[in-house]
């Protein structure tokens, strides 16, 4: 190999087609810069074309640990393909001297799908805490231009960034990145700060810090750069999903389109085989502690595409391996005693979300519908629907339950449980009724109940049920129009229903309760207690 | 070329690099009197971890005998000993003898670097697309003064006390640059230090950082 020292280079033709390297500036998609701020990376082998987009995710064989990886590898995979938005994603239920793999790998997978840093991060030359400012070029003048506005939280709505170049897409009808448009694509989502919301000088990141502005603390996107020591961040936040769903909105950026693609990670094993698309495993070589490195190519400006996919993680920390259930619940059924049922882990992750799977481990699956079964409420259609052994499950939602056993000891097995917006239907005039069910593990008052409006804003339980003149909104008739959400649940306690109000009731594990909604697109954001954040 | 025409990355770099620079460990070297002095300090930061105490921290002395702090989120967390064997100490020695070790400049290098992506940008009429995301940046520190057993590195003036070898992404802007011979000098002493760090049998000294 011909080799050249600095000072021996000459610039030849052969020169030029060597290969070079940088580590680019990235945005909040990888490769945007300044300049390119418009650019949109999409995922592995996705050529313009619409449909499915399967990206297949290999361990390496040379790794070590190859197997202690492979759970954790399978869980991101899944996560990355639900794309389910959570908040009080932040758990610190691992110990303090511990760094949690799956957390790490959700980070960088996320990187090696496209995604780049939501903040400025390290790349930006900064150091802590500015670097959590919002994702941005530094603009005509070269230098980042860091005010921090009256709310002295770095990269929130009322930062002044000056001439900075914005990377960041944000939701246009409010700067909210802990909320999530029902449409993601170029008509709900913009780069273009003269969108901003009245009253916002700059665009919000979905830091920790900036979280509890939006009353949605302890919550951080997966792709904010910034790992803690005994912390563990395995669900996606809302601007996570909003930025990878806005690639799948395709060339044209526009929802519902021939174009439109979702990706499919497939978990190809401990392999080196040639159509593995990112592979992920330790070498300390290659890294201080985990990088992923992607090459790109260009579909048509400004898309492009990943074309190689590398995570390197270094075996010298004390990795957290999650190699079983993190979450694991039981209950004793009582025979022949209907139970309103929800479930306090996340299925469909790390484990099987089907009824077959959870429940039928525990009851026998031939007697389905003859000795145990399992309904649903469909407020659409305002009947109840008969489970199929082979129906996914939710968490966030209510179940009817019953076994003619003795003794029947029920687990639920999954993923910890974060916080979901769950949809509740609603009409106005009538109103509809919902049956839902707490994801968590350990009790909470129904009193800090909020719900969640179609712009993203939240209505605390008085709120969401006014009394107007003398009587609650939602429970008149017709329901009047500034009923949200009714601010009394229903649960059953197996021979009666338990009314649960702003003014005492909780939801505790397993519970289902019933709800009442007089509009349409809201949901029902029940908060995780401090406790069940730190329940390992 | 103007800093405006560099690529982010570059003219981040620089920044970086100031930043890093004075934020570096004050590295102790054992150079009290009968110690003996030391050969080579080797740690990195990394853009997900906190600047202090959670990296490794290696010295090599010059007669082969090594000091490790590792922090408490790694699994050799504490102090420890160790003797480097000593054909990894003639391997170490033929690396440092190497003339880029003097001259190490990683400004230089990354200026190449960019000229290079731009001239084969503009042969090529296509922009090259590679990210490294979270960053290592390798730190090595070698002592030059009288006594550490590297007056003989090529250009030593006795003027400088310390040659800092400060490199981000070292193994794969050597990777993606096979012909610049200061990065792969570099890669290969990286490899042998990472090595020496993860395969040394370490006697604890006691404490965690």
């Amino acid at each position: 190999m011909k080799t050249l020292t600095l000072q021996q280079a000459s610039y030849t033709l052969a020169f030029s087609l060597l290969s070079v390297s940088g580590a680019l500036q990235a945005g909040s998609f990888v490769f945007a810069g300044e300049g390119n701020e418009g650019r949109i990376t999409h995922s592995s082998n996705y050529t313009g074309t619409g449909g499915t987009t399967t990206i297949k995710v290999c361990i390496r064989p040379t790794s070590v640990n190859t197997t202690n990886l492979e759970q954790s590898v399978k869980n991101v995979i899944a996560t990355w393909n639900e794309q389910k938005p959570t908040s009080s994603n932040l758990l610190n239920n691992i110990s303090a001297g511990s760094v949690d793999v799956e957390s790490v790998i959700n980070h960088e997978l996320g990187h090696c799908l496209g995604l780049a840093h939501v903040n400025l991060a390290t790349e930006s030359g900064l150091a802590d805490p500015d670097r959590n400012y919002t994702k941005t070029t530094d603009g005509a003048d070269n230098v980042y231009n860091l005010g921090i506005g009256a709310d002295s939280v770095r990269g929130s709505t009322d930062d002044n960034r000056g001439d900075d170049g914005n990377l960041h897409w944000y939701r246009t009808s409010n700067n909210n990145p802990f909320s999530l448009a029902s449409i993601v694509d170029a008509s709900t989502y913009t780069l273009d700060i003269n969108n901003l919301p009245q009253g916002h000088s700059s665009v919000a990141n979905a830091d920790r810090s900036v979280s509890t502005l939006f009353a949605t603390p302890n919550t951080e996107a997966v792709m904010q750069q910034g790992q803690l020591f005994g912390e563990a961040q395995r669900t996606l936040g809302h601007d996570d999903v909003a930025t990878i769903k806005f690639a799948q909105s395709g060339l044209d950026t526009t929802a519902g389109t021939a174009d439109d693609y979702t990706i499919n990670l497939t978990y190809g094993g401990i392999s080196s085989a040639a159509d593995c698309d990112i592979n992920v495993g330790f070498d300390n070589t290659r890294t201080g502690f985990a990088v992923c490195q992607v090459g790109g190519a260009f579909l048509q400006s400004p898309h492009l595409s990943i074309t190689s996919a590398d995570i390197y993680l270094n075996d010298g920390y004390n990795w957290l391996y999650n190699t079983s259930t993190p979450c694991s619940r039981s209950f004793t059924a009582t025979a022949n005693q209907w139970k309103m049922l929800s479930l306090p882990c996340q299925v469909g992750i790390s484990t099987s979300a089907t009824v077959q799977d959870q429940l039928g481990d525990d009851l026998n699956i031939a007697d389905y519908d003859t000795t145990w079964v399992l309904y649903s409420y469909n407020p659409t259609t305002n009947a109840y629907d008969k489970l199929a052994l082979g129906d996914a499950l939710q968490e966030g939602k209510g179940y009817w339950f019953i076994t003619t056993s003795m003794g029947i000891t029920v687990d639920i097995d999954g993923q910890y449980n974060t916080n979901l917006d769950v949809p509740i239907e609603g009409a106005p005039v009538t109103g509809k009724w919902n049956m839902i069910g707490s994801p968590f593990r350990l009790s909470i008052p129904w009193s800090t109940a909020t719900v969640v409006k179609p712009d993203g804003g939240l209505l605390d339980l008085a709120a969401s049920d006014p009394n107007v003149g003398g009587t609650n909104a939602c429970a008149q008739t017709p329901v009047h129009a500034s009923c949200a959400m009714a601010d009394t649940a229903f649960k059953y306690d197996g021979s009666n229903y338990v009314t649960l109000n702003p003014g005492g009731g909780n939801l505790d594990i397993f519970d289902a309760a019933w709800v009442f909604a007089g509009q349409e697109n809201l949901a029902l954001r029940l908060p995780m207690s401090s406790a069940e954040i730190t329940t390992p | 070329m103007s800093e405006k025409a560099l690529p982010d990355s570059i003219r981040h770099f620089s920044l970086s690099l100031g930043l890093i620079l004075s934020l570096l460990p004050a590295f102790l070297y054992a150079l009290g009197q009968g110690a003996p002095a030391a050969l080579i300090t080797y740690t990195y930061q990394h853009d997900l971890l906190p600047k202090s105490n959670s990296t490794p921290v290696l010295t090599i002395f010059s007669d082969g005998s090594m000091r490790a702090v590792f922090p408490a989120s790694m699994k050799h967390a504490g102090t420890h000993q160790g003797q480097l064997a000593a054909d990894k100490l003639q391997t170490l020695r033929a690396l440092l003898s190497k003339p880029t070790m003097k001259t190490y400049n990683a400004a230089a290098i990354a200026d190449e670097i960019a000229t290079r992506k731009a001239l084969q940008e503009q042969i090529t009429g296509q922009e090259t697309l590679f990210a490294v995301l979270d960053s290592t940046t390798t730190i090595i520190e070698i002592p030059t003064q009288s006594g550490s057993g590297n007056e003989a590195l090529p250009g030593n003036t006795g003027n400088t006390s310390i040659k800092k070898i400060i490199q981000k992404d070292l193994p794969v802007m050597a990777q993606k640059n096979p012909d610049i011979v200061a990065l792969q000098d570099a890669r290969e002493l990286q490899k042998l230090l990472q090595n020496i760090l993860d395969t040394t049998p370490w006697t604890n000294e006691g404490g965690q950082q």
